[in-house]
Order: C-alpha cells, then sequence, then structure tokens
C-alpha cells in the first residue's frame, strides 16, 4: 500500500501553479518577425502534395513524430539485415555431392511406357518427367538432368525417329535443347558436369560426340574411329577422355577433343560394350569393365581392363551390364541365368565373385544406389513363369540379405520402341 | 472571425496567416520553452512550428481544428528540437533578451525546485502532455488529438509523467536522517 506525502496530495494544483509561474515572461520581438519572413519568401504547398489531403488523419497520426535514424543505427541495421540474409542464403544454399563416393538417395527417374516419370526411391511422390522420352540420366551432383525426346514427326521407317537431346533441372523445370533433331543413343554425363556425350548418325552409332551441357557450343566429333560406327561413349572420371565401344568389337580411348583416340582391347570380338554404355570407369579411373561376344551367337562375357596396356581379363562369362559400386570396392553385374532371365551377381573390385543375388530379371543396365545399399534393375516380365506383365524395378540388397522390394515401372509390358536399356538413374545428394 | 484568418491563410494570404501567427505565437513559444526547459531552442521550435504550418495549411481539413493542428506541430517540433540538443550534447541556455519567469509567491523556492528536476528527469512526450494538460488545460482527447497519438496513449503518459513527477517530490521530502545523514 502507498500513501502520498501531504504535498503530492495536491499534486494538480502544484503542477499548475508551478507551469503557470514558469510561463511567465516575454516572448522575444524577433521571433514573430523571423517567421514572417521566412514565410514571406514561399508559399503554402499545393495541397495534393499534402497528404493529409487524402489520407485519413487516423492513418496520417501514426506518422507523427517521423523517427529519425541515427546513421549508427542505420549502419547497425544494414548489418544485420545483411548478415540475415547470408545466413539464409547459406542455410537455403543446397551442398553438392562430389562425383564419386557415397552420397545420399535422391529420387529416382525411368521410363515409364513412353514418358519419363520421377518417384521417390519408396514409390512414392510420382510425377511426370517428360512425354515421349528415353534416356534420363542425372548429373553426379543431382542437379541436373539429361534424356532425349523423341520427335515423332520426323520419323524414318529404316532408322527410327528423331531426338533432341534436353538437359532440365532434376525436378524436370527449364528444360532446354541441347541438340537438336539427330538420331541419338544416350546421352551420358561428364562427372564434372560440364559435358554430355552420345552416339548419333543414320544408324544411331555413326559418329561419337561430346556437348557442352549447357548447349553453348556446338556438338565435337569425337573421330571416325577406323572407319566403324562408334557406340554410346563414357566419360572419365576426370572427364577428360572417354571410352567409346566400335562396332568392329574394339574398345577405344579417345581425349575428350577427340585426340589421341587408341584401341585399348586386346582379344578379336565380334562385338564389345554394354547394353547402355560403352564400358564403365572405376572411379578411381584405372580400369574398365566391359561386354564382349567372342564367338557369334555365343552371349557376352563381361571383362575387365586397365589403361596400363596389360590385356583384359574375363570377369564372367555369359554376363555384361557390369557397374562399380559408388566407392568402387564392389561390381555388379548380369548373368544369365536358367532361361528365366539373368541374376544380378555381386563381385569385389577384382572381379572376383562374392554372391548371386536371388530373382531373375531382364537384361538392362543395374543401377547402384548413391549410399551403396540398394541395386535397382528393372524386370519386364514379372508375371508367374516369367511371362510378360506389367514391369517392376526391383531394388535389391548387395548383401543379399534383405528381400527385395518392387516398383511398379508401368501398367503395359515394355515395347521394343520405349525398351530402355538403364534401369533407373538414382539422384545423388550431399552426405 | 479566427475562422475566417484561418481560410483565407488556406487561400495563401499572407497576412491573415500572419494575424494568426501574431494570435498564436505567445502560446507557443511558452508551451515550447516550457517542454524544452530552454528558451533559445524553445524560439527555434515555435519557428519551426510556424514555417511548417505555413508551408502545410493547406493540408488543414477543418479550419476549426487550427489550435490542435498548431499544437501538433509545436510537439512534432519540440521533438525535433530536443533530439538535436542530444546530439549536441547539453542543451545551452540562452538568456538574452528574455526576462526570468517571475515566481508564484504561493510557489516555495522548494517546490519549484523539486518540481524543475523531476520535470527535467521526464521525456518530451511526458512532458508535452503534462504541459498541455496543466498548463493549457487541455483534455485528455484534446491532448491527444493535439500529440497526434490516441487518448488511451496520453492517459499511460500522464500516468507515467505523474507518477514521476509524485516520486520526485516525496524523495526530495524524505527526512535527511532517513537518508544516513546528520540532520
Amino acid at each position: 500500500m502507498t500513501s502520498n506525502s501531504p504535498r503530492t496530495d495536491n499534486f494538480d494544483t502544484l503542477m499548475t501553479a508551478w507551469l503557470d509561474a514558469d510561463a511567465r515572461g516575454p516572448v522575444p520581438d524577433v521571433l514573430l518577425e523571423g517567421v514572417l519572413a521566412r514565410t514571406s519568401r514561399t508559399r503554402p504547398l499545393p495541397a495534393w502534395r499534402i497528404p493529409e489531403r487524402w489520407i485519413p488523419m487516423q492513418l496520417v497520426l501514426r506518422f507523427q513524430p517521423r523517427m529519425r535514424f541515427s546513421p549508427v543505427l542505420v549502419v547497425v541495421a544494414l548489418l544485420i539485415v545483411a548478415v540475415v540474409t547470408a545466413v539464409i542464403l547459406v542455410g537455403t544454399q543446397r551442398r553438392l555431392p562430389p562425383p564419386f563416393g557415397i552420397a545420399d538417395n535422391g529420387q529416382i527417374a525411368f521410363v515409364e511406357g513412353d514418358r519419363l516419370v520421377l518417384e521417390n526411391a519408396d514409390g512414392t511422390g510420382l510425377t511426370v518427367l517428360a512425354t515421349t522420352s528415353q534416356a534420363p540420366a542425372f548429373s553426379r551432383d543431382g542437379t541436373k538432368i539429361a534424356y532425349k525426346t523423341i520427335l515423332t514427326d520426323q520419323f524414318n521407317p529404316d532408322y527410327g525417329p528423331s531426338v533432341d537431346v534436353v538437359v532440365a533441372n532434376a525436378d524436370g523445370s527449364y528444360p532446354k535443347v541441347v541438340v537438336h533433331a539427330v538420331r541419338a543413343g544416350n546421352p551420358l554425363w561428364s562427372p564434372d558436369g560440364r559435358w554430355l556425350t552420345y552416339s548419333s548418325g543414320e544408324n544411331v552409332g555413326d559418329h561419337a560426340y561430346v556437348v557442352a551441357a549447357d548447349g553453348s557450343s556446338a556438338p565435337i566429333d569425337l573421330g571416325d574411329f577406323g572407319g566403324q560406327d562408334p557406340w554410346t561413349p563414357t566419360f572419365s572420371p576426370d572427364s577428360s577422355k572417354l571410352a567409346v565401344a566400335v562396332g568392329d568389337g574394339t574398345l577405344w580411348i579417345v581425349n575428350r577433343d577427340g585426340t589421341n583416340a587408341h584401341i585399348i582391347s586386346h582379344q578379336d570380338y565380334i562385338e564389345v560394350g554394354e547394353r547402355g554404355l560403352s564400358a564403365a570407369w572405376s572411379p578411381d579411373g584405372t580400369h574398365l569393365l566391359f561386354g564382349g561376344m567372342l564367338v557369334p551367337d555365343q552371349g557376352y562375357s563381361l571383362y575387365m581392363i586397365g589403361l596400363d596396356g596389360a590385356p583384359e581379363r574375363l570377369i564372367s562369362s555369359e554376363s555384361n551390364n557390369g557397374v562399380w559400386s559408388p566407392d568402387g570396392s564392389m561390381i555388379a553385374y548380369m548373368r544369365a541365368g536358367i532361361g528365366l532371365g539373368p541374376s544380378v551377381v555381386i563381385a569385389d573390385s577384382t572381379g572376383k565373385f562374392l554372391r548371386s543375388l536371388s530373382g531373375y530379371y531382364g537384361w538392362y543396365m543395374p543401377e547402384w544406389s548413391p549410399d551403396q545399399t540398394r541395386i535397382a534393375i528393372l524386370d519386364d516380365r514379372p508375371a508367374p513363369g516369367n511371362e510378360p506383365g506389367p514391369p517392376v524395378i526391383a531394388l535389391l540388397d548387395p548383401l543379399g540379405k534383405a528381400d527385395p522390394v518392387f516398383i511398379p515401372a508401368g501398367d503395359k509390358p515394355i515395347s521394343d520402341e520405349y525398351s530402355p536399356d538403364i534401369t533407373v538413374t538414382w539422384q545423388r545428394l550431399a552426405h | 472571425m479566427r475562422r475566417d484568418l484561418v481560410e483565407r491563410a488556406m487561400a495563401g494570404d499572407h497576412d491573415a496567416f500572419a494575424e494568426l501567427a501574431r494570435i498564436s505565437i505567445g502560446r507557443l513559444f511558452v508551451v515550447a520553452r516550457l517542454i524544452l526547459r530552454d528558451a533559445a531552442t524553445a524560439e527555434d521550435a515555435t519557428q519551426e512550428a510556424l514555417v511548417a504550418a505555413w508551408r502545410n495549411i493547406r493540408g488543414l481539413r477543418d479550419p476549426d481544428r487550427f489550435d490542435a493542428w498548431l499544437h501538433r506541430l509545436l510537439v512534432n517540433a519540440c521533438h525535433r528540437e530536443a533530439r538535436r540538443g542530444r546530439s549536441r550534447g547539453a542543451i545551452e541556455l540562452h538568456v538574452d533578451g528574455i526576462e526570468a519567469p517571475q515566481p508564484d509567491p504561493n510557489l516555495g523556492l522548494l517546490d519549484r525546485d523539486q518540481l524543475e528536476r523531476g520535470f527535467r528527469r521526464l521525456d518530451t512526450d511526458q512532458r508535452a502532455v503534462l504541459v498541455l494538460h496543466y498548463y493549457l488545460g487541455l483534455s485528455l482527447d484534446d491532448a491527444a488529438e493535439a500529440l497526434g497519438v490516441p487518448p488511451g496513449t496520453v492517459r499511460s503518459r500522464l500516468h507515467r509523467a505523474t507518477q514521476a513527477m509524485r516520486a520526485a517530490l516525496d524523495a526530495d521530502a524524505r527526512p535527511r536522517a532517513a537518508e544516513g545523514r546528520p540532520a
């Protein structure tokens, strides 16, 4: 409880008396003269320039008194804004994975009927990436995707349709045609994300090209490879060289600018190459996996060859489509089974057999998940008894412990026209 | 009569405005001096308020509210002068040509001293509301209009200012022995 002293009980009286007494005194004569001198030289502002004339008074009142900022406060405020902006930018800026090694799993893209779709690896969130398109390939940093779009109005009955090679953001937005109206194989990325390579010609493999992924330069012809047709090249890990499977059964290495083309394979193959690409580079760039057919109509076998000039080694007969795991410690490839389709086999980095995964699938390129815990493979005859049916993508455990997970990959049997070479492309995210 | 002068001034008649200024300038100067506690800065504030009035008089929508509008301009000018004084450091005292206020014989020297010290501790907003209410005798609603703030804000400012002044008076009125000093 508070009590006022007798002197503050008459506060109002005291205050009024004090102010009245303090107010006494003359007003300087010069004050009015000064006001009149200043106002006589100017005129009132026109009414339209005065906010009070057209803004409600209550709003105008809120503007009074106006704030006056000191320079120091303005600088501090600007610094705070700059710091907050920097934090937001850094926080929202996506980290990118390195081109090799273990990464986090992003989305998968694959061919479903005549369209490209994008979905989560658990089969949810399906979105259409592009229609009448094939051969999707995520860049190694996961930010872009390349594919080819079929130009249905440019169909050659002997060689099939022409295509546009397209690069889009990973979610399919902002597609840009990098190469227009060519008969191209699978467009594949350089690991540094700057280039695409593809083979193209009347019969798809007449020539091999490198083109800037942003379409800023004309395609570079990698040469004639002894007058033979090259098949979809693959970039070395440092993006400086390419491996090229050529139609006379030879495997070549060529610089990105088309120079120093030379044969590295030793045996006299009928054909070489894997289904989706010429050969698979090991992440350290020292070895290549490739399929080769030595005897006509006897099927492919999987070989490994180094760049040291030594001859290739047989990894597995009746096998093909070898791919390295993200960290290079393992190999996955397809091997013929008992007539129900090939199985997925896991080997170590030297090619030594480790295990065969359960199930029979199709002769497609398998795809490792970026975190190396799954292998995706397409089964185009999943019905009982190996009958044709709606295709599925199987996600297999490379350790052979977990049961496969199956994702629907379309509601119709796969037609030859839209049969993909590579099962899926798996987006890599920063670990 | 006043309305006629205001309307003529709004039409650009400087003579009419000069008459309005002559009528108002004494009150404005005193109010400014009471708020700012300094004659020179009060002169500046008064002059700035009247110049602003002339420049913006066509923004006045109701000529009958000329005085309230002028008070708002003056209080805003006092705010600017007070900030300018703070940025300069201490406010200088100018007494040339101005006679010292005449003391009220009913007020003791001690009261004036305590009120002065208490009042100087208040900020400009609190001083303004005390002056408008106790010196000009404006109601809280009229003071709110003059200050350009809601009536509730004026009430709270007046309450805080009054409390501060009472506290100043009470503190100075305490027996000196209570402060541990010899009587």
